[in-house]
């Protein structure tokens, strides 16, 4: 499955626009397809769009799974943006302090499943 | 009734002004007065970032009813600066002095993204040289990380104000937001651990990872200020964050903070040389 960015967004920037592309990630996930995301002509990035949507899912799924996922004709800038968000997330799965609530989360997450 | 707020000399980014304006700050917010004087007569010199936390004072007074007036010598040089610098327009309805250097002083909506968009683009656009697509798009995620956190620290009761100028014979970018919220000291002491005092409390906010609203709805956060720095040492710039008392100066990769004069809000400034060499490392030394 491609996401095309550009169909929906002129930026990879907003929390808002990073919770849009979460929702369509989500979905093919669930449906155990191969995805691809395309960013092609997006040349603005920050990090709440990369925290609501791959790294948010990084820390719900795993991030094999995240890592699987092909990112095309992102820029330089993107990618750094890209993965000091997932790398902030894993930092976040291994903090101690925080596990009890990534349980949480991911608990509720797979009650929302069943 | 009214106060007084005297602009004396030369106004620079330095801890002395900072322990003035949060005087000065301070003092409207617990001024009966219903009409606010900004005396800057005997001002000298004001530095453009500084015209955040100017826009942020005059806000104050307004939300809280008090009447301002600027007492200025008219065709001065700092009369002409803050005209360029859209002080007058944005607070005093006068029409818009177009300046191709100015990043002009504004209060921003952070909520409406198209607007922030629109408003890092017409900075970006003001930039006295050719910038790279690279250039433009780090400075876009640094404009918009300062931003984020704004958004994050402030529940700011007089709105968030930015300002700035670029530098063409230095090739620099000098920036700053200021939101009027609760500070990030007193953010941190109050969500994560009330034991903290406030240099602790400032100091974990900075670690990458760290976040007063970590994983809400989960959502991972905390990259913001991290990369801020790490932007900062990568480019050799400049980076000061004024919150509450606490006084942060990011500079050839050393941190050194000082305590200050209590007061709301958060300003965070950066200094940035836009030139090609200095951005263009950025990606370059990240990416080996």
């Amino acid at each position: 499955m491609m996401i095309q960015l550009k169909s929906f967004t002129n930026d990879a920037a907003s929390r808002t626009k990073g919770l849009l592309l979460k929702t369509k990630l989500e979905q093919a996930i669930n449906e155990e397809r191969n995805i691809s995301v395309d960013f092609d002509g997006i040349d603005k990035f920050a990090s709440p769009f990369f925290n609501n949507s791959f790294s948010a899912l990084g820390i719900q799924y795993g991030f094999r799974t995240i890592e699987k996922i092909e990112l095309l004709n992102i820029s330089d800038n993107g990618k750094l943006v890209f993965d000091s968000s997932i790398e902030n997330a894993k930092f976040l799965t291994d903090h101690n302090d925080q596990k009890k609530e990534i349980e949480d989360i991911t608990n509720s997450a797979l009650n929302e499943e069943d | 009734m009214e106060e007084i707020l005297d602009f004396w000399g030369e106004y620079n980014l330095n801890k002395s002004i900072y322990n003035e304006f949060a005087e000065k700050i301070n003092c409207i917010l617990q001024t009966d007065a219903d009409n606010v004087i900004f005396d800057f007569q005997k001002c000298k010199w004001f530095h453009a970032s500084l015209t955040s936390m100017l826009g942020g004072m005059i806000s104050i007074c307004n939300k809280h009813g008090k009447n301002v007036t600027l007492n200025i010598v008219k065709d001065s040089p700092v009369e002409e600066f803050f005209n360029r610098a859209g002080l007058f327009s944005e607070h005093f309805n006068y029409d818009i002095l177009e300046n191709r250097n100015a990043i002009r002083v504004k209060e921003l909506d952070l909520n409406n993204e198209e607007y922030i968009n629109s408003y890092i683009d017409n900075i970006l656009k003001l930039a006295p040289v050719v910038l790279t697509e690279k250039c433009r798009q780090v400075i876009y995620s640094t404009i918009y990380e300062i931003f984020d956190n704004a958004e994050e620290h402030s529940e700011a009761k007089y709105g968030i104000h930015a300002g700035g100028y670029w530098f063409p014979k230095k090739q620099k970018m000098s920036f700053s937001v200021y939101d009027t919220g609760i500070g990030i000291p007193t953010s941190i002491i109050r969500n994560v651990d009330s034991k903290m005092n406030s240099k602790e409390a400032f100091l974990w906010a900075l670690k990458s990872g760290n976040s007063t609203r970590q994983l809400e709805r989960g959502v991972p956060r905390g990259v913001g200020l991290a990369n801020l720095i790490k932007f900062i040492d990568l480019n050799g710039g400049a980076m000061t964050i004024i919150s509450n008392d606490i006084m942060y100066v990011r500079e050839n990769k050393t941190n050194r903070i000082e305590l200050k004069n209590n007061t709301l809000g958060t300003m965070i400034n950066i200094t940035i040389n836009a030139d090609y060499d200095h951005i263009y490392t950025y990606g370059k030394e990240d990416l080996t």
